[in-house]
């Protein structure tokens, strides 16, 4: 049974064909058809192979090998320019000493080279799968191994990135310890090392600064984390002294995208803004007393002159009504200081509207346009008015709405230039008043047929105290005065000209209908 | 009988005043003041007195204005206040005082200056109704 069960040497040689088969002074009797491939003809064992494993203790003795049996032998292949090992077992069997084994191939370069190719292994040997399977796990490897050293780039890119940024900037993990730190928040690098995984009360104490300061920082830092509220605050550095320096700090949640919380922190140094602002904000509050003053100058100024005017108005009235029966050149003199405090009236009314304008609140009220603009023409006081033909026409609603005050600044400047430079000469000199009305805009033309304005005058008329006139009365600020309000109004104010022809003056303001 | 009394520091609108209010309908009782301290004086010693007032009462004068004086006014009269009438009188009408002066129930109106017989008659007509 037992001899039945032995293989023939050519069913060996096809399970293992890089066995050999030894007698009992350790000359080949058999050698497997691959082993033949990497042993030459004629070669002995001695020759052939020495020991790898094992390898303390062996000799090139049966009994030694024998003594081994039980453990795995490698043997290395003598002769061969590229070193090929055996791995295998003796097994001892009546009178001869069997090897069985395979050329122990652990990588592809191992097979590289050998001469051998795959049909030179059983079929029941795994070295094949197993190379296959090598590359396999080579090529991963390699693709991890890309992949990696992309990762490592693009990290080294934005870690650079924030190291350039005019920021600084530090990333505190749920732990509320840093995490990452660029090279601005803290330049020295070996305390930046030293800072990753390390809080801020840490750095504190290293740095021996304010301790429960730093506590009531790390509590906000905490609620930062817990209530996902941005925290802002400042932070002064050698304060009231010639290098101070605020930073201006924000510390702001940041969820992964794994879910962990982070704070994003970052800071800027905003010394030199600050200091422009405050600068601004004192020079702001200088020119805010400064204004205060100038108007209450003007307003006291203004009032001081008035009031013996109007004492001197007020004599004159009842000189007049006491002395019924004056005549001749004292109704000449009385006619004339009349007209002098008038101009002179004119004159504060002008300086007064202009402060109004720069100080007061635009306020917009409902306004009854035609019925202000007659009150205006009536206001206006001329020897000569009676013989002006006044024209007003109001297309679309009579209801505006402006700044009352104001409009009738304007009007009162318009209305009063048209009434001084009329040419009373004429047949009938007239004032057609147009005003269009919708639902934005207000515009009114003022139309005479007056002297007109010469062409070299044109684009002064707006100036302030520019008088092209004999005949002008004020302080040329009237138009002036008007553009300035008209401006505050968000309008638009313009005229055309012609000399001894007429004037039209548009203005165009906005209608706030509320 | 109804009471005029006008106060202010120029003594030429005190003159003027008078000489309006002498034209007028309602010209009756009337004294006048350079000093709101020495109006204020008169006017607690004649407190007692039940009949009308009617105050002429200039804004700008120097050591107590005008509205420092209706503050005090209000202080020594009392319930009192309520036969007075305050009509203010300015050289130049303020938007600022104007908002000031809506505190102030006892003030009837602003009258700008010089006064004439034209606004006080108005004046005097308000005050019959």
């Amino acid at each position: 049974m037992i001899d039945n069960l032995s293989p023939e040497p050519e069913i060996l040689e096809q399970l293992f064909p890089f066995f050999f088969a030894l007698d009992i002074d350790l000359n080949f009797v058999k050698k497997g058809k691959s082993l033949m491939k990497l042993i030459p003809e004629k070669t002995d064992f001695v020759q052939a192979f020495s020991f790898i494993r094992p390898q303390l203790g062996i000799k090139y003795t049966l009994e030694s090998i024998v003594k081994f049996q039980e453990r795995v032998f490698v043997l290395k292949v003598l002769g061969l320019t590229k070193q090929v090992s055996i791995k295998g077992q003796f097994i001892y069997d009546n009178g001869l000493l069997f090897f069985f084994g395979t050329p122990w191939i652990k990588s592809e370069e191992d097979f590289e080279n050998t001469g051998l190719e795959f049909n030179d292994f059983s079929l029941s040997d795994w070295t094949a799968d197993f190379l296959q399977l090598n590359k396999l796990l080579e090529l991963e490897l390699e693709d991890k191994l890309i992949l990696k050293t992309e990762y490592e780039k693009q990290k080294s890119f934005y870690e650079h990135l924030f190291d350039y940024l005019p920021l600084d900037v530090a990333v505190l993990n749920d732990e509320l310890k840093y995490v990452y730190i660029n090279i601005k928040a803290v330049k020295d690098e070996e305390t930046r090392k030293w800072l990753y995984g390390k809080t801020f009360l840490d750095y504190t104490i290293l740095r021996n600064l304010d301790l429960a300061e730093a506590m009531e920082k790390e509590s906000q830092f905490r609620k930062v984390l817990e209530d996902g509220r941005t925290y802002i605050y400042e932070d002064v550095y050698h304060k009231d002294t010639e290098h101070e320096k605020i930073m201006f700090r924000r510390m702001v949640p940041f969820k992964s995208a794994d879910d962990k919380n982070f704070i994003l922190a970052s800071g800027m140094d905003i010394t030199d803004l600050k200091k422009s602002a405050n600068e601004i904000l004192l020079k702001n509050e200088e020119l805010k007393n400064i204004n205060f003053e100038l108007d209450s100058l003007i307003y006291s100024v203004t009032h001081d002159l008035r009031s013996p005017l109007n004492a001197i108005t007020g004599l004159i009235e009842i000189l007049e009504q006491e002395n019924q029966n004056l005549e001749g050149s004292t109704l000449n003199y009385i006619f004339l200081i009349k007209t002098a405090i008038e101009k002179l009236d004119n004159a504060i009314n002008e300086i007064l509207d202009f402060t109004k304008n720069s100080r007061s609140e635009v306020t917009i009220t409902e306004i009854e346009l035609k019925e202000l603009i007659q009150t205006c023409f009536d206001n206006i006081r001329h020897e000569n008015k009676n013989k002006i033909k006044l024209r007003i026409e109001i297309f679309g609603k009579n209801q505006i709405y402006s700044d009352i005050s104001r409009l009738r600044i304007i009007l009162n400047a318009l209305l009063s230039n048209a009434v001084i430079y009329s040419r009373f000469e004429l047949e009938e000199p007239f004032i057609g008043i147009s005003a269009i009305t919708d639902e934005k805009n207000l515009i009114i033309n003022i139309e005479d047929n007056g002297e007109g304005i010469a062409e070299e005058h044109k684009n002064k008329v707006f100036d302030i105290f520019y008088r092209a006139s004999r005949k002008s009365t004020g302080s040329g600020q009237g138009l002036f005065i008007c553009r300035e309000i008209v401006k505050k109004l968000n309008g638009e104010i313009s005229f055309k000209s012609t000399p001894a022809v007429g004037t039209i003056f548009t203005v165009k303001l906005p209608n706030i209908i509320q | 009988m109804k009471k005029f009394i006008l106060i202010d520091d120029d003594p030429i609108f005190i003159f003027l005043n008078k000489k309006v209010l002498e034209t007028c309908s309602c010209k009756e009782n009337v004294i006048d003041f350079t000093s709101a301290v020495d109006a204020l004086e008169h006017i607690q010693k004649e407190l007692d007195d039940d009949e009308e007032t009617i105050i002429l009462l200039d804004i700008r004068m120097p050591i107590m204005d005008g509205f420092t004086f209706i503050e005090e006014l209000k202080k020594i009269a009392g319930p009192k206040i309520s036969k007075f009438l305050i009509y203010l009188l300015s050289s130049s009408i303020y938007q600022a005082d104007i908002d000031k002066s809506k505190q102030y129930p006892e003030v009837v109106d602003f009258l700008n200056k010089p006064l004439n017989s034209e606004k006080m008659e108005a004046v005097c007509r308000e005050l019959d109704n």
